[in-house]
Order: structure tokens, then C-alpha cells, then sequence
């Protein structure tokens, strides 16, 4: 809760410490004396701060984030539209690169100073250096422009139909009208944002995975497995990785933490209609209110991850539970 | 007869750094059923590589050459399945460390079942019902409940009691058990070992005892083979080698023992010197830099193992006897 009122108060201070004025960033070329003031008027911007901030905190406790100066729109509204989109491409980039980094982690691992280890090695440390930005124009350049496989940007062709909102993931919605070419369609627009951020997150799993796996290689617990002549596969995935299991997801907070922040630049490399491009949108209009929506919902999702992440601890470490 | 589990010519090479390396070189065993079968000697002297490698448990790169056979089978030749499928279950070990040999995630009940389902077919229920039993065999208060405990909530004599009791789920013919309790207390060794004792005469089980312990070893081993970088040195009935060592190495071992009676000022005896490395032994015997009794020919030749009768010992001075005996013959 504590938490909750910094972030508040971080983002507030932070957006007032802008210069610029949000009316001249939002009315046009020419505005009008007049129109600034009402402007100003309107959105409360001649309080003293304080006032301005003690007056945001109880429309939030309200649930009441403002109106977006740029949608003229609720801010709350603006991000429930926009969420899902944002989810679905997270749940994306979450679900493989936790399937292939934990693989690779592992292959690694056991590999050690391999040819796959080094193979994984180079490709990991590429997945990390790799600006996001460039490899999303990249991924776009060959994928959609020179090769023609995949969609340009957006989540839907045009020429789609549009599934039935039930979840706001286009394609669970789409499975769930039996859709099959919309599902095909809303999976198609999800590879190549969504590899983006997988190839950066698996490379991270990855490479925590392996070295926690590396840690617990050679424990006495897991000779004492193969002493009772358990088969390589319950070894690896009952002992090894249940012993690696808390490093990895520490990791994954990590991951969210960094999904998170790359949406901003993919959604707006790949036109995704998320909230990272709500952000980008409303931080160059200087739309005060989304700004503050934003942050405080992102921090929300942080600070939710983080609680998921310890009490998973306890889930898996029966030591912890005790503490 | 041929015994339980027997050893002929194996030797060990392990990779390192400056390339692959023998550190055990030649062993002989014979471990009959039901007995108890003391190995001893200082760490990295190979007793631990020794038993590993019996179980397929070297470490990677590690090779072993010359025989191994269990109950007239040879172990080292078969396959992997085949290897896999006779650890645990006719070969068990029991390792040094219990605070780390046991999963801390893992309940105990699972680490105690799941080997035994899978080698002897039993359903949930059967192992959960043995391991149970299996528990109070190892005098464990209140099985049931310790199924479903999970290792931290153990101290270090009950972990190691746990442990014995995985080795045992599916009743092995031999229980291999490496230094069991040198991690534990005095009180709780004698525990353990009048347990291995216990359970060796009730199961008919044979006992491989690894320990650099030799009181350890007087109270309970029958047969001793006692191992000085990576070579048996000295072996025999355990009241033979125990009271009549014949190797000076073996006796450094028995007289640095500290005596209870002896009271506080009595400077406790060492051998000389540091135990030889395994990885690159001194020439001839490898003992001699640290031996009051060499002579020149020490430095010479790797001495062969000598008998007398049933006990055999790696010297030329102490077994000079029987050397000139069998260069004789």
C-alpha cells in the first residue's frame, strides 16, 4: 500500500517536473489565450500541487484516473480497451520463452562446454545484446516487407472479422467462436511483436537457467537419485529442476518486468493498439492523466508479479514455509 | 565359491585438467554375502571412486578397466538399462553428507517410494505401507507422519536414519556405505552402526563400510581393506589388520588414533608428511616419502601385494618373508 502511494507520488512529481505545457502540446498550432486557460481550467492545472495531488489521490481511491487529455475519454476506460491487447502479446512472449528458455537452460547445462552449450552460448548472449528496437525493424524488413510471410502490424487484417470480445486475446476469442482463419489471422500478427520479446526473455531464462541447473548438477541429492537408479528423466526434471525451480522464477519476474517494458517500443514498432503505445502516445502530448494511469497501472502489475513470485517460493520451497 | 561382489584388476581413470589420470589402480575385493566389508584410508585415497564406479556413477569422462562381477554377473560390461535397473535395488550406497544427500524440496515419503514403485512394480499404497515399516526398521518415531515431512525437519543422525532407509526400500544384497557417519555425532555413529550391524544379520545384507575411521571399523567389519592413493595396500581379516598391521601406513592409521585414557597433554600422534596426491603418486610405493621404514628399494618398484596366509599387505620391509618367499616361487 505503502508501495502504491510512492508510485503515485513518483509519477506525479515526475510528469510536473516536464517542461512544457500539456495545453499548448494539445490544442493545435495557434491556440488562443483564452483556449489555454480553459484548458487549464478544465484539467485543474492552476491548483497549487498539493491540491492537484491530494484532488488526484481520491478520484484514484475512487477508481477515477482522470480524462485522457488526447482520447477525451476516462482513463480507465482507455486501458481496459487497451490491456488485453498488451496481455495477450505478454502472455505470448511469457509462454514460449518460458517453454524454450527453460529447455535450452537445461540443454545447457547438461551440455556443458559443448558444442549445444556454446551454440546456446552465442545465441543467448545475441537474444540480450540485441537492441529490441532494432531487431523488431529487422524482423519487419524481412518478414513482412522482403519475404511477405507474416502482417506488418496491427493484430487483425482489416479484412478479418473481428471475434467476439470475451477475453480481449483476439486469439482465445477466435478459438472460442470456432473461428479458425481468425485465430490463424490473430496468431499470424502475434509472431513477430511477440518474438521480439521472446528472443530477448528466452535468452535470459536461459541463461539463469543453466547457471541455476549448473548449481545443482552435481549435488549430493541428485548422485544420491542416480544411485537409486531413477531414469535420467526423472533426475533431470524431478530433482535437477525442482532444485533450480526458485532461480527461475526469480527470473520470471525479471522477464514480466522486462515484457513490460519492451511493449512500449514493440507496440510501437508493430502498431499493436496496447497500452505501451498508449504510453509512448500520451508521454509525447504530454497527456498528464494517462501518464499517471499508465505508470501506476504498470506499477500495480509489478508489485501483483512480485507478491505472485514470493508466495511461489513457498509453494516450491517447502523451507520457506516454515520462515 | 565365487563371491557376492568382486573386484579383479579395476582400475579408474578420471579426467582432470592435465589430462586423464588413473587414481585407482589394480583393486581386488572379494565381499561375501552377508558380511560386513571394511574399506579404509584417507580422502582421495579412491575408496569412494572405487564404489562409484560400481554403480555407474563416475564422474563424467571417468573410465574403469578390468572386472567387476555381482552375484556372477559382470556389472561393468552391461548397459545402461541394466546398470540402471540394479542400482537401488540389488547395489544401494548410502552417501557421507545426510544434511545434503536428500532433496529439501522433496517430501520424505516420495524420496523413500519412488525408486522402490519403480523397481519392485509396487502401487502407491504397498511402498507408502513399506516405507513406513521401513522407517521404524531404522527406528524413526512415528513413520507415518515422517512419510509426509520434509527433510529439514530432521536432524543429522535421523536424516542419515532416512537415508539407510531409502537405501534399503528395496532390499539390496549389498549396501554400500560411504563414511555414514563421519557428518555425525559420536553418540549418533555408534546408532548408526549398531544399526548396519542389525540390519546386516536380520536381511542377510552385506555391508560395504567406506570410512578413514578405523575405530569405526574395529567395532563392526569383518574384512579390511585398507587403500593409499588409489592402490589396496593391506588387506585381511579385520582383527588381523587391526592388531597386527602390516603395513607401516596402516599402522600410522591405527597409531594416531586418539586414546581415551591417555588424558589431556599427551601429544597426539600423525603420520608425516601429506597423503600422497592420487593424481601424481610418488614413484615405487607410494608411501615411502612418508615412511620411517623405507629402504632404497621403496623408491624403486610399486610393491606388490604380499601374503601371509589370508592377510596380504603392499610392503617389502614388513613382508620381507614372504617376499623373498614368492620371488622364490
Amino acid at each position: 500500500m505503502l508501495l502504491l502511494i510512492g508510485i503515485t507520488l513518483i509519477s506525479f512529481l515526475l510528469t510536473q517536473a516536464v517542461p512544457g505545457d500539456p495545453a499548448l502540446a494539445n490544442l493545435g498550432q495557434h491556440p488562443t489565450p483564452e483556449s489555454i486557460r480553459a484548458f487549464h481550467e478544465k484539467y485543474g492545472l492552476d491548483d497549487p500541487l498539493p491540491v492537484q495531488y491530494v484532488n488526484y489521490l481520491g478520484n484514484l481511491v475512487q477508481g477515477d484516473l482522470g480524462v485522457s487529455q488526447q482520447t477525451h475519454q476516462p482513463v480507465t476506460d482507455d486501458l481496459s480497451k487497451l490491456v488485453p491487447a498488451t496481455a495477450e502479446l505478454a502472455v505470448f512472449a511469457i509462454v514460449f520463452s518460458t517453454i524454450f528458455g527453460v529447455g535450452f537452460g537445461v540443454l545447457a547445462a547438461l551440455k556443458r562446454d559443448r558444442a549445444v552449450d556454446h551454440g546456446l552460448r552465442v545465441f543467448t548472449l545475441a537474444g540480450i545484446s540485441v537492441p529490441m528496437f532494432w531487431l523488431g525493424l529487422l524482423g519487419l524488413y524481412l518478414f513482412f516487407f522482403k519475404w511477405g510471410l507474416l502482417p506488418g502490424g496491427g493484430r487483425l487484417d482489416p479484412t478479418t472479422t473481428p471475434p467476439t470480445d470475451v477475453t480481449g486475446f483476439n486469439t482465445v476469442d477466435a478459438l472460442l467462436d470456432g473461428n479458425l482463419n481468425t485465430f490463424w489471422d490473430a496468431f499470424k500478427h502475434l509472431i513477430l511483436p511477440g518474438g521480439v520479446l521472446v528472443l530477448y526473455s528466452v535468452s535470459l531464462i536461459s541463461r539463469y537457467t543453466r547457471s541455476a541447473v549448473l548449481e545443482v548438477l552435481h549435488a549430493d541429492y541428485v548422485r544420491a537419485a542416480r544411485a537409486k537408479g531413477l531414469s535420467e528423466f526423472t533426475v533431470v526434471t524431478r530433482y535437477i529442476l525442482r532444485a533450480a525451480l526458485p532461480s527461475i522464477v526469480t527470473v520470471m519476474g525479471l522477464v514480466f518486468a522486462n515484457v513490460l517494458a519492451g511493449a512500449v517500443l514493440v507496440e510501437n514498432i508493430f502498431n499493436w493498439p496496447g497500452i505501451g503505445q498508449y504510453a509512448y502516445k500520451s508521454a509525447v502530448s504530454l497527456d498528464l492523466p494517462a501518464i499517471m494511469g499508465v505508470s501506476i497501472f504498470i506499477a500495480l502489475v509489478y508489485v501483483i508479479v512480485n507478491l505472485i513470485v514470493d508466495l511461489l517460493y513457498a509453494v516450491i520451497d517447502p523451507r520457506v514455509r516454515l520462515s | 565359491m565365487s563371491a557376492l561382489l568382486e573386484l579383479q584388476g579395476l582400475s579408474i581413470r578420471l579426467p582432470t585438467p592435465a589430462g586423464s589420470r588413473a587414481v585407482v589402480h589394480e583393486v581386488d575385493l572379494a565381499v561375501e554375502a552377508g558380511q560386513i566389508y571394511g574399506i579404509a584410508g584417507e580422502s582421495g585415497s579412491g575408496k569412494t571412486m572405487t564404489m562409484l564406479s560400481l554403480l555407474g556413477l563416475l564422474p563424467r569422462g571417468g573410465t574403469v578397466h578390468g572386472r567387476a562381477s555381482f552375484a556372477g554377473r559382470d556389472i561393468l560390461s552391461a548397459d545402461k538399462k541394466a546398470r540402471q535397473a540394479l542400482r537401488g535395488r540389488d547395489l544401494s550406497m548410502v552417501f557421507q553428507d545426510p544434511m545434503t544427500s536428500l532433496h529439501p524440496m522433496l517430501t520424505v515419503g516420495k524420496q523413500l517410494t519412488e525408486h522402490a514403485r519403480k523397481h519392485l512394480g509396487l502401487s502407491k499404497g504397498e511402498a507408502a505401507a513399506r516405507a513406513a515399516q521401513m522407517l521404524e526398521d531404522v527406528r524413526i518415531p512415528d513413520g507415518e507422519a515422517a512419510l509426509r515431512a520434509y527433510p529439514h525437519e530432521f536432524s543429522g543422525g535421523m536424516r542419515q536414519r532416512i537415508a539407510i532407509a531409502i537405501a534399503l526400500m528395496c532390499e539390496p544384497q549389498i549396501l554400500i556405505a560411504d563414511e555414514p557417519t563421519t557428518a555425525l555425532d559420536v553418540t549418533v555413529q555408534a546408532g548408526i552402526l549398531a544399526l548396519l550391524d542389525r540390519l546386516r544379520r536380520e536381511k542377510g545384507m552385506a555391508v560395504v563400510l567406506i570410512t578413514h575411521d578405523l575405530g569405526v571399523m574395529s567395532s563392526i567389519a569383518e574384512r579390511i581393506s585398507v587403500m593409499y592413493a588409489g592402490r589396496v595396500i593391506e588387506s585381511g581379516d579385520a582383527r588381523d589388520v587391526l592388531k597386527q598391521p602390516s603395513h607401516p601406513y596402516t599402522r600410522g592409521l591405527l597409531g594416531s588414533l586418539p586414546q581415551p585414557g591417555l588424558g589431556a597433554g599427551t601429544e597426539l600422534r600423525s603420520i608425516p608428511g601429506v597423503p600422497a596426491s592420487p593424481l601424481d603418486p610418488p614413484r615405487g610405493c607410494a608411501f615411502h616419502p612418508r615412511c620411517a621404514l623405507a629402504v632404497d628399494a621403496c623408491k624403486e618398484g610399486v610393491p606388490p601385494l604380499l601374503r601371509r596366509g589370508d592377510h596380504a599387505a603392499a610392503c617389502i620391509v614388513t613382508m620381507r618373508d614372504v617376499a623373498s618367499e614368492e620371488v622364490v616361487a
